[in-house]
């Protein structure tokens, strides 16, 4: 065999070289006119002028299609339970419009309040719990939510601190501006039905607002823009809610701004709702004690 | 990015964002406007309440301003607090009008903060005009409707704009 060299190379010779595959066109699509290549993101075959077809460009922009109308679908959804909010406050709103201007409240009178802003708090809670269930499973956290837990938990209570002086410092400034003096919320400080009305003003809004402004409206704005942004988003919702206190609405937007960053640091829910219900319990007090 | 339905898009995305920026504008100088007449006015407007409530036991504004100062005390207290009311509103008023305009200044670089505090501004103050005065409700209801449709698809499209900034951002 090894003197057969020859012959062995004659049996199997060794295939010739690959020559080098034509180079693949990565940005050019064939025309199925004229079959030959024109760059993918020319409207039409350079050559015979036809209009180009690039199956992956055609993929990508249905698949991008379909992305813009969920997301536009999910913020219908939201737009909508946020319309109906609103519809709520303003029946509310004209609920105590219509009642006699009596002071000081006799106890049927405040019975009859708590019982207007039970209904319309229950509500409220009927729409989010709706909105809650339907959009949980299409609006998720975005990634990155909750890396930082123990700064968030840390910087609650000073936080929550700062946003009670910046409650009253915003107020004291507006009252100074207008020469007014501070209205007292006529229904809490009556003396009735106490411990029912402080519920109505602190759980119900730590648990649906928090559900709606943080969970829902901060989660899904999240997910398509930066965290500020998106905080500064659901805060202007959250804002826009208190139609009753429209003149706050700069303190609301720093109150809802607050809260969604420390939903996103701490990656829970808990901890806004707990400082919600603090702030709303703190001021409520405040507001008994001083008169 | 760079096939042409995805340049499509951008431009029709961005043809959003410019209506968006108008209708900002639009609401915003006309809040202005609109809320700056009533703050300069809010004098005239409370003395014709004052009047008109007053006409009912039969006496009027001049009437009690010529009364002597310890006499009417409390109506002048009280008048203060009801005009600095009156001039707060007016003034929060104006304040939303500059939002409006300020959000139309950030459409291009903030899209989504910029359309999405324009559109709940404008429904919250929507809101608050209904509850104040229900019969403003139809008034010009076809304008609202329009700035509020015009409002939602800008929305969508910043979403869609920011989304594509972050994709691009991240590589």
């Amino acid at each position: 065999m090894n003197g057969e060299p020859s012959d062995a190379q004659s049996e199997n010779p060794e295939p010739p070289p690959a020559e080098p595959a034509p180079p693949q066109p990565q940005h050019m699509v064939l025309c199925r006119r004229c079959r030959r290549f024109s760059p993918a993101d020319a409207v039409r075959c350079l050559f015979c002028r036809a209009p180009s077809r690039d199956p992956e460009a055609e993929r990508s922009a249905a698949r991008e299609r379909f992305e813009t109308e969920e997301t536009g679908k999910r913020f219908s959804a939201l737009f909508w339970i946020f319309g109906l909010l609103l519809a709520v406050n303003v029946q509310l709103f004209w609920y105590f419009r219509d009642t006699p201007d009596v002071k000081p409240l006799t106890e049927p009178m405040v019975r009859n309040s708590a019982m207007a802003l039970t209904v319309a708090e229950a509500v409220d809670a009927l729409l989010v719990i709706f909105a809650f269930a339907r959009l949980r499973t299409v609006i998720e956290p975005a990634p990155g939510i909750g890396r930082r837990r123990r700064l968030g938990w840390l910087l609650a209570i000073p936080l929550l601190a700062l946003l009670l002086a910046a409650n009253t410092g915003y107020h004291w400034v507006l009252m100074t501006i207008a020469d007014i003096k501070p209205e007292v919320d006529e229904i809490v400080t009556s003396g009735h039905h106490r411990i029912w009305l402080l519920a109505l003003y602190c759980v119900q809004p730590a648990i649906i607002e928090e559900l709606f402004c943080r969970r829902l409206a901060f989660d899904f704005f999240s997910h398509h823009t930066t965290v500020g942004t998106a905080a500064f988003a659901s805060a202007a919702m959250f804002a826009s809610m208190h139609t009753g206190a429209l003149v706050a609405f700069p303190y609301f937007v720093l109150f809802g701004f607050v809260m969604a960053w420390l939903r996103w640091w701490s990656g829970s829910l808990v901890l806004p709702m707990i400082l919600h219900f603090a702030h709303n319990f703190l001021i409520s007090i405040h507001e008994l004690a001083t008169t | 990015m760079n096939s042409p339905y995805a340049s499509l898009a951008t431009s029709a995305r961005s043809q959003e964002l410019k209506k968006a920026r108008g209708i900002l504008w639009f609401v915003g100088i006309i809040t202005i406007l609109f809320q700056g007449f009533l703050f300069a006015n809010a004098r005239n407007e409370l003395d014709e309440a004052i009047n008109a409530e007053l006409g009912k036991n039969g006496t009027t504004l001049s009437q009690v301003q010529t009364l002597p100062a310890e006499a009417r005390a409390e109506f002048d207290k009280r008048y203060t607090s009801a005009f600095g009311k009156v001039r707060l509103i007016y003034g929060a008023g104006i304040a939303l009008g500059v939002i409006f305009v300020l959000c139309a200044l950030s459409v291009d670089k903030k899209p989504v903060a910029a359309t999405v505090t324009g559109l709940v501004l404008y429904l919250g103050s929507l809101a608050v005009q209904a509850a104040i005065e229900p019969s403003t409700i139809v008034q010009g209801i076809i304008i609202k409707i329009l700035i509020v449709g015009g409002l939602i698809s800008s929305v969508k499209a910043a979403l869609a704009i920011e989304k594509e900034r972050r994709s691009q951002a991240a590589g």
